[in-house]
């Protein structure tokens, strides 16, 4: 009886992953029907990437309006140069990411609204923060809010190259080769960038819990919050 | 030894760290040692402590999803219907094109019929410019003591009456002179066999020599004269000099000769046209 069941319940889930091929589309399909002007497969498929695209420039870069014509300026070029879209080196989100991310780049060159953290040393061996050694929970003492808003601020403080791994292999969860593909570099160099930026992020952190901690002193955080502070100091 | 080893294994941790927070997908041997470590070692153990409590901050504003303005998803779909009609707009020229196409290759005897009309008025104008400006073209006189008299086998007093059929122009200036009409090109048979064409005039003459006459050559301007329907024939004598004036060849040995000539006179005096005799041997060919 339990076997039967299962394998019932195999089938119904093969034919729901079969319709779901079926009535969903390809990225490189909607992009040969968008060629061919069909408005309702650019639609779907701006749908389908516009968010990602638009969190990566956002993320990148900081400010929404820049986000916006980011956004507006990839899937222009899609619409008027598909033609340089290669299938054979890569998917089509990832060709989508590699117009933003240059654009992003572009306006980050021009603008330059943020000053990087030092990363202090060449790409290849972590560092080893001292500082972090009797740290339990960096980000124990903030807030949900404020420790988004902490971590947006110092992915954002971070250099370009190291910001950019940040974002993709972390907030938009590309695997190292992906990753590898929208930046153009060798996948041990996402490898490497990732973990020195991760360590950068850790210690921006920190730095941000402790100013947190001594604001808290006067602030209406209660005796019991500003000594468990100061105990992970 | 224990502390190398211990240094050694930090070291590996450290470059694991960031997998083991980011609990993603990693060998099994590997996890489970690095936790090991970190369970020995409170160094480590902080350290992954810190990297998770990372991990759970970029998770978080990961999951923060913003989105951009709906207005920006209009601004693309109209700017995609401009391009669609953009593009569906070149299909339309390449018709457009073919039509025309069609059309040039369809009614090309339309246009090889227009053509020859713009080849003929420019030929038309080149030669009246190249009459009003050729060196050649002044008048040549008709003294009265060439004049020679009809040959003895017209009636005497009584001028040979022809019927033209050719457009033949006269001289509108002068009725006594006569003007080589247009750049008329030399003749295009400088020899001629005598009664080989049916357009010269053979005369008889005694003691077996013959006149062989050339083509009649228009005089006057043409253009602007009436087609002339009959008139008479005048004989005069003209330096053989002259000949190239008409577009003739001369033959040099001769050239302080003279020549007979024929002149077609309309019924108003008008010279209309001109012709040369040669007086050869029968059967001989003719260079004027």
């Amino acid at each position: 009886m339990g076997d039967s069941q299962d394998a019932t319940i195999e089938t119904l889930i093969f034919r729901l992953s079969m319709m779901s091929n079926q009535t969903t589309p390809t990225d490189e399909e909607l992009l040969r029907r968008m060629m061919a002007g069909d408005e309702e497969a650019f639609v779907t498929l701006y749908r389908r990437r516009h968010g990602g695209v638009y969190r990566f420039a956002l993320r990148m870069c900081g400010s929404e309006s820049v986000a916006e014509d980011v956004t507006q300026e990839v899937f222009i070029a899609l619409m008027r140069k598909p033609d340089l879209y290669d299938p054979g080196r890569g998917a089509l989100s990832t060709w989508l990411y590699g117009i933003a991310r240059n654009q992003v780049l572009r306006r980050i060159s021009h603008d330059r609204p943020y000053v990087a953290i030092s990363d202090g040393e060449d790409d290849g061996e972590p560092l080893v923060y001292e500082s972090l050694i009797a740290s339990d929970d960096p980000l124990g003492d903030l807030t949900r809010g404020e420790m988004i808003e902490s971590v947006r601020q110092a992915v954002l403080a971070l250099p370009e190259h190291y910001r950019e791994v940040v974002v993709l292999c972390e907030l938009h969860e590309m695997n190292y080769a992906e990753a590898a593909q929208v930046i153009g570099c060798p996948i041990g160099t996402v490898r490497s960038r990732l973990n020195r930026a991760r360590a950068l992020l850790v210690e921006k952190l920190k730095s941000v819990r402790s100013s947190v901690v001594l604001n808290a002193a006067d602030s209406e955080l209660s005796a019991e919050q500003v000594v468990a502070a100061r105990y992970a100091l | 030894m224990k502390n190398q080893d211990f240094e050694l294994n930090c070291r590996d941790f450290s470059r694991i760290v960031a997998e083991l927070a980011r609990e993603r997908m990693m060998d099994v041997t590997v996890r489970a040692d690095g936790l090991a470590h970190a369970a020995v070692c409170a160094r480590c153990a902080a350290r992954l402590a810190d990297e998770r409590a990372l991990s759970a901050g970029l998770r978080a504003l990961a999951a923060v999803k913003p989105e951009p303005p709906a207005q920006l998803e209009t601004a693309l779909l109209t700017a995609f219907r401009q391009q669609a009609a953009v593009v569906s707009e070149e299909p339309q020229t390449v018709v457009r094109l073919q039509s025309a196409r069609r059309l040039l290759t369809s009614d090309w005897r339309w246009w090889a019929a227009a053509a020859a009309v713009l080849v003929l008025c420019a030929l038309a104008a080149a030669r009246m410019m190249n009459t009003s400006v050729r060196p050649g073209n002044e008048p040549i006189a008709v003294h009265p003591q060439q004049v020679a008299p009809a040959p003895e086998h017209k009636s005497a007093g009584a001028p040979e009456r022809v019927s033209v059929k050719n457009d033949l122009r006269q001289d509108p200036r002068d009725g006594n002179h006569l003007t080589l009409v247009g750049n008329r090109k030399p003749q295009t048979r400088p020899v001629h066999r005598a009664g080989s064409a049916a357009s010269q005039a053979v005369k008889p003459e005694s003691d077996g020599v013959e006149e062989v006459y050339s083509d009649f050559i228009p005089l006057g301007e043409g253009l602007t004269q009436t087609p002339l329907e009959s008139g008479h024939l005048l004989r005069v004598k003209m330096p053989r000099s002259a000949l190239p004036r008409f577009g003739l060849p001369l033959n040099p040995e001769r050239a302080n000769e003279s020549i007979n000539a024929e002149v077609l006179m309309s019924d108003d005096g008008m010279a209309r046209a001109i012709r040369f005799a040669s007086q050869v041997p029968k059967g001989t060919l003719v260079r004027y």
